[in-house]
């Protein structure tokens, strides 16, 4: 992707998010976001199965007093 | 109540404290040998036993660390806000209960300090941004109010770069902090306040935070001891959030004991965090004794340590040594292939629930951000997509499961705690096992483990992990490496 496609880019996904970035923030941000890319691009080289699920966010564990109520 | 960097009243000075009696308090007896000639080097250990039989007053022992902070903290910045005046009235309180015989325990009329990410009632709460330069929660984070309830003295909020985003750095709301074995160097980060005021006896225990590796860092760096506990042990409530997967609380001190005892304050349930773990809390200082005879520590093998500083080698070289000859048993281990990619999945899950947290500052008050890369950084996150976040999460399941597999073959795994030290280059490091440990949620906890030479005089740290709840075998490796050597008793020559 050439600079200018990237900023391009960078400029409609933001407004997509509902947050605008001025061509001074888009000047500012672009390296980085490049290297945001380049890591997403060695992730994506990891092999994985189609069943792979994301890690769990929240670990779920019984919540607090249901097992006496289980129990009961 | 008068807060202020400096809104204290300048207590009186040890020499004053000799000789005097108060509150039912004996004066102050001959220190034991870790803490020099002032009580502000008092391990948390050594200055309980004191409190609790009477024989220090913890107004003096608050008193003496207000002195040095008032004394020193112009140098180190180790301090965004300290709460002199409220410290001495609830160290007074404290020596009122224990005079009275009503003890709470180990932590009763200890001097602590919290993170400036930490939420504490009626005191602001900065995260050193500007955004948040003037918020004073209603509310103390969970880990505040356990801190209080054990009878802890608050001290002062520490110090942090913006946002906890990095190393410590200038352009946020307050001057960076510098690190006492070298005032022209970095203190690590981003809990570099707890590190440095650790290191310059500015505190007696502290918190810090750790997403990135920002306990383990500073603790390395200025030698001191560090634990980022299993995600879900230690309650995030009421904490300034880099990111919700990834953030963890845990305890900084001088010494692993001391560790170990904060940590049987800070850890347990919490049900204003959803992601804290329902799961008993073990009285963590019975393992301090255990010993590491029998034990199976897996470490890298040496290809993986590339770029790494030699002094950093060979400190690590010695520790293992320490550990062979008191009875452990050390096996190189391969890692695991997708190893390679966790650095980028921890940047893309951190950045990408960084901008969602950042969402309503980057809408209200994205002209308010410090002259740091903070608001680049969470831009650009923001343009991270649902897709390319959930692959990272599903790249770090896989990962965990992997790494589970082979934290099955060891008992603890032990590396180096940082490549280089304070402010040295470390060349194209080829894993520097920090993230890792945030990504899986893994317990890892750093402690000193020499000096370098080159520069001379620059703490070294060694890090020592383990399977998930599994703190105790940590601390067991750790107390008894500590037992063998002598790295902890060190003091910088600050003046």
């Amino acid at each position: 992707m050439t600079d200018a496609e990237l900023k391009h880019a960078m400029k409609v996904i933001a407004a997509v998010n509902g947050l605008p970035l001025s061509d001074e923030r888009i000047e500012r941000d672009a390296a980085n976001y490049r290297d945001l890319l380049d890591s997403i691009a060695r992730i994506r080289a990891v092999d994985l199965p189609l069943e792979a699920e994301p890690s769990p966010f929240v670990a779920l564990t019984p919540a607090r007093g249901d097992a006496r109520k289980a129990s009961a | 109540m008068a807060i202020s960097r400096r809104g204290f009243v300048v207590g009186s000075t040890l020499a004053a404290a000799l000789g005097r009696r108060l509150g039912g308090f004996e004066a102050v007896p001959p220190l034991p040998p870790g803490a020099g000639t002032d009580p502000a080097f008092l391990s948390l250990t050594e200055a309980a036993a004191l409190i609790r039989a009477r024989k220090l007053s913890p107004v003096e022992l608050t008193r003496a660390i207000l002195d040095r902070i008032d004394r020193l903290d112009g140098k180190v910045h180790a301090f965004i806000t300290v709460a002199g005046d409220a410290a001495l009235a609830a160290a007074r309180a404290a020596e009122r209960e224990i005079a009275a015989g009503r003890y709470r325990g180990p932590l009763h009329g200890i001097p602590f300090g919290v993170k400036d990410t930490h939420y504490t009632k009626g005191i602001r709460t900065t995260a050193n941004t500007p955004v948040l330069v003037d918020f004073v929660p209603d509310t103390d984070a969970t880990v505040v109010a356990r801190l209080k309830q054990a009878g802890g003295i608050l001290v002062g909020k520490t110090h942090l770069p913006e946002f906890s985003f990095g190393g410590a750095a200038n352009g946020a709301a307050f001057p960076a902090t510098n690190n006492p074995w070298d005032l022209s160097r970095t203190p690590g980060g981003s809990s570099s306040g707890s590190g440095a005021a650790l290191a310059a006896g500015l505190l007696t225990v502290a918190t810090g935070g750790d997403t990135s590796g920002s306990i383990r860092n500073p603790a390395t760096l200025c030698g001191v001891v560090g634990m980022k506990p299993t995600y879900g042990r230690v309650s995030r409530h009421g904490i300034i959030v880099i990111s919700w997967s990834l953030d963890h609380v845990g305890p900084m001190t001088r010494t692993v004991a001391d560790n170990a005892t904060l940590l049987n304050v800070l850890a347990g349930a919490d049900p204003l965090d959803e992601t804290s773990a329902d799961l008993a809390v073990p009285d963590y200082t019975r393992a301090l004794t255990r010993g590491v005879k029998g034990m199976r520590m897996g470490v890298p093998r040496p290809a993986m340590f590339e770029g790494y500083h030699p002094d950093v080698l060979r400190a690590y070289r010695d520790a293992l040594d320490v550990f062979r000859r008191v009875g452990a048993t050390v096996v190189e281990v391969d890692m695991p292939p997708t190893l390679e990619a966790i650095d980028d999945v921890q940047t893309i899950v951190r950045i990408a629930e960084a901008a969602s947290y950042h969402e309503p500052f980057l809408a209200a008050h994205a002209e308010q951000y410090g002259r740091t890369n903070v608001r680049r950084d969470v831009e650009s996150g923001s343009l991270i997509t649902a897709v390319q976040y959930l692959r990272a999460q599903k790249v770090r399941a896989k990962f965990q499961k992997e790494w589970l597999a082979l934290f099955r073959t060891f008992d603890v795994f032990v590396t180096p705690g940082m490549p280089a030290p304070a402010g040295e280059p470390a060349a194209a490091v080829k894993q520097p096992f920090r993230r890792v440990f945030n990504v899986c949620g893994f317990p890892a906890l750093v402690q000193p483990c020499g000096f370098s030479t080159s520069p001379a005089g620059l703490p070294i740290g060694l890090q020592i992990a383990a399977k998930p709840f599994d703190e105790e075998t940590i601390y067991a490796a750790a107390a008894a490496f500590e037992r063998e050597t002598s790295w902890h008793t060190k003091r910088p020559a600050l003046t």
